[in-house]
C-alpha cells in the first residue's frame, strides 16, 4: 500500500513552509483565524523543548499562552470552553514531531 | 470493549461496496474501515451520521486526508462549517487542515461492511484532517494513516494467513500467567 512523503529534515517542525497563515488557501478560500495562528506559532516555538519534557501529551494554547497539558483532546477542549474562549480562539495539539507539510501525489496514485 | 474493528476481511482480489447509491471499487488487499468525520470537541455522534469508507494505510504518514467531493457527498459536510487550523500542500495543490475527528465503527466480526449496534471510537486528530482540492489528483478513497492511530493509542493487527485485521484501544490492565 502506497504512503505519502516520510518525515525528513525540510519537513520539520518549525519549517517555515508549515506556519500557520492568514491567507486564503487554495479552492477553499480559508482564512486561517488570527488567534490560532498565533496559537500554532506558539506551539512550534515551544516544541522543540516540550520534545523532551512532555512527549505525546495533549498541550493546549491560546495565542502566546500554554493553557495547559492533558491526556486527551477532549478534556483541553473541555477546558478552554469553560474558560470562555471561543474555538477560533485555541488549538490543541499533539506534543510531537509535525507531519510534514506536503502529501506528495506521486506516492498515492496507485491508492 | 477494547476492540473496535475485529478481524475485518481485506481480499486477494477486487471488491465493491456501496456509499450513498454509488459502487465503490476497492483494491486487492485494501484495508477498509468504516468512519464518520465531526468537528472537534463532540463527544458521540448523531444516529443518522453518514458514514462511509477510507483505506487504512500504514503507509500514510499523516492523519487523514479526504477529497473535498467526497467530503461533501459521502459525509455530507463543506468544508467551511470546520475551522482551518493549518495550511497543507495536498497533492500539488495548497489545502486547510480542519479541526476536526475521525469516527470508527464497530463491524460485525468478520465482516467488512457490517456494524453492531455500538458508538463508534472517537480517534482524536492532532491538527485535525486534511481536504484534498477538487482540482488535486487525489487517491480514490479517503485514507487513514498511522500517525492517527499512533496518537489516539491504538493498536492495530493484520492477520496476513486469514486475511483479516483488528483495532483496539491500549489495554488498561496486564493479565499475567
Amino acid at each position: 500500500m502506497s504512503s505519502a512523503m516520510q518525515s525528513g529534515p525540510e519537513h520539520s517542525a518549525l519549517n517555515s513552509e508549515h506556519g500557520a497563515t492568514t491567507e486564503p488557501t487554495g479552492e477553499y478560500d480559508f482564512t486561517i483565524a488570527p488567534m490560532i495562528a498565533k496559537s500554532q506559532a506558539a506551539f512550534r516555538r515551544d516544541l522543540p523543548r516540550l520534545l523532551g519534557e512532555r512527549y505525546g501529551k495533549w498541550v493546549a494554547y491560546h495565542g502566546d499562552e500554554r493553557i495547559g497539558f492533558g491526556r486527551s483532546q477532549f478534556e483541553l477542549y473541555d477546558e478552554c470552553t469553560r474558560r470562555g474562549l471561543r474555538d477560533d480562539e485555541f488549538v490543541v495539539r499533539v506534543v510531537a514531531p509535525e507531519a510534514p507539510a506536503e502529501i506528495d501525489v506521486e506516492q498515492l496514485q496507485d491508492v | 470493549m477494547p476492540t473496535i474493528i475485529r478481524n475485518t476481511p481485506f481480499f486477494d482480489g477486487s471488491t465493491e461496496l456501496t456509499v450513498r447509491g454509488q459502487i465503490v471499487p476497492i483494491k486487492p488487499y485494501q484495508i477498509i474501515v468504516w468512519v464518520s468525520i465531526s468537528q472537534i470537541g463532540l463527544r458521540g455522534l448523531e444516529p443518522n451520521t453518514p458514514r462511509f469508507p477510507a483505506v487504512l494505510d500504514t503507509g500514510f504518514n499523516h492523519s487523514f486526508v479526504i477529497h473535498g467531493q467526497q467530503l461533501a457527498q459521502w459525509a455530507g459536510l463543506q468544508p467551511q462549517q470546520f475551522k482551518a487550523l493549518d495550511t497543507i500542500t495536498v497533492y500539488g495543490e495548497q489545502s486547510p487542515l480542519l479541526a476536526g475527528n475521525v469516527w470508527l465503527y464497530r463491524n460485525v466480526p468478520g465482516k467488512r461492511d457490517t456494524f453492531l449496534g455500538q458508538p463508534p471510537f472517537c480517534v482524536q486528530l492532532d491538527n485535525g484532517f486534511a481536504v484534498a482540492s477538487n482540482r488535486a489528483n487525489a487517491p480514490r478513497l479517503p485514507l487513514l494513516g498511522l500517525r492517527a492511530l499512533r496518537w489516539a493509542n491504538l493498536h492495530s493487527s493484520i492477520d496476513g494467513k486469514s486475511c483479516h485485521a483488528s483495532i483496539r484501544t491500549a489495554r488498561r490492565f496486564w493479565i499475567f500467567g
